[in-house]
């Protein structure tokens, strides 16, 4: 953490000075955060394209006002996520649809529907058994706030300190979303595994 | 209450924020086997979110942003001198339209009063002004466009 900040400390000061090359650096180190995010909240891929070219613009414009109270890779996540909010603004289409939150609890909907198969043999089957793109199409169907808070937790590892950050979200009602979010995706799975498996 | 599974949450409570987890969560999962396979089945789920590989974009974004720099920055000079160089062009030409036409121009004031003679200067430098304006304005617009 330490280190990160030197890093990003001495890396700003040379974009700063009119080194071009320290810029190009910066992209590499947080390309993977940015597409990350933006693959999860935005589905067409021309959008796509031109928002990952559209964030790094603006953090090259705004790279004079950082603060270093963050780090740098945290900064550009959060000028990510606030450019593709804009954008599904703009656009009118919504990060968070509460309409098709399921309020009963999972397990039992799939004890009750199954019978005959105890709760271990589905789970085990389902989750072991599942392909990248049975997981990938199921994380799609979730909304675009709840895509881009699994994927920030689960493979980009970051802490809830980060992902607040980067989604303006308090630590509570980001547990809460994460907690909505995985829930969402394991009743997408159960119920994707009983249409084609059973 | 004892007797009951725990909630969904309380599952996940205890597979991802162990260090928040009651007491009695803790308790019953360790005395509870559906339970337990339950918070493996969302650790499970974690394990295989965690396998998919990373999206990549079709291109090279590094060298795309960095190539959208170059090319801006010879826009904006390439534009200043378009601007520049109209600016001098039109100076010349009514330099040369003036000098060309002014014995005609003598010729036909004399035959006017002093009076029309000077309104139609006030017109003519009124016109200029205006045009002016409008090449400068349009100039610092595009200038701001090229800003992002
Ligand atoms: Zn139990």
């Amino acid at each position: 953490m330490r280190q990160d900040q030197s890093t990003d400390r001495k890396l700003v000061k040379k974009v700063l000075e009119g080194n071009s090359n320290a810029f190009k650096t910066i992209v590499v180190n947080t390309q993977g955060l940015v597409v990350q995010i933006i693959y999860k909240m935005i589905k067409n891929q021309e959008d796509r394209e031109d928002l990952a070219q559209e964030v790094f613009l603006k953090a090259y414009n705004k790279l004079g006002s950082f603060k270093f109270n963050s780090k740098l890779s945290t900064w550009i996540g959060t000028i990510t996520y606030n450019t593709c909010l804009n954008f599904l603004d703009r656009k009118k289409i919504p990060i968070l649809n509460i309409v098709d939150e399921d309020g009963s609890e999972s397990w039992d909907l799939i004890d009750k529907k199954i019978p005959g198969y105890s709760n271990s043999q589905v789970e085990s089957y389902l989750f072991r058994k599942e392909k990248h793109q049975i997981i990938t199409s199921a994380i799609e169907n979730l909304p675009p706030l709840y895509q881009t808070l699994i994927t920030l937790y689960h493979n980009q590892e970051l802490s809830y300190k980060e992902i607040g950050e980067i989604t303006n979200l308090p630590e509570g009602t980001l547990k809460n979303y994460l907690y909505r979010a995985r829930k969402q995706l394991k009743n997408n799975l159960l119920h994707k595994y009983k249409r084609e498996d059973l | 209450m004892k007797n009951k599974h725990l909630t969904d949450s309380e599952i996940q409570q205890f597979a991802f924020d162990k260090a928040e987890c009651k007491k009695e969560v803790v308790e019953h999962i360790s005395s509870c086997s559906l339970c337990k396979q339950r918070v493996e089945a969302y650790l499970l789920l974690s394990t295989s979110i965690k396998s998919i590989p990373d999206p990549a974009l079709g291109f090279d974004l590094s060298n795309r942003v960095m190539m959208q720099f170059d090319t801006t920055s010879k826009k904006k000079t390439l534009l200043d001198y378009f601007v520049y160089a109209f600016i001098i062009l039109s100076i010349t030409v009514v330099g040369f339209c003036i000098a060309y036409f002014s014995s005609v121009f003598i010729n036909w004031f004399k035959g006017n009063s002093t009076v029309s003679m000077a309104f139609l200067i006030c017109i003519a430098l009124s016109i200029l002004m205006i045009l002016i304006i409008d090449i400068m304005k349009s100039h610092s617009r595009k200038m701001k466009m090229l800003k992002f």
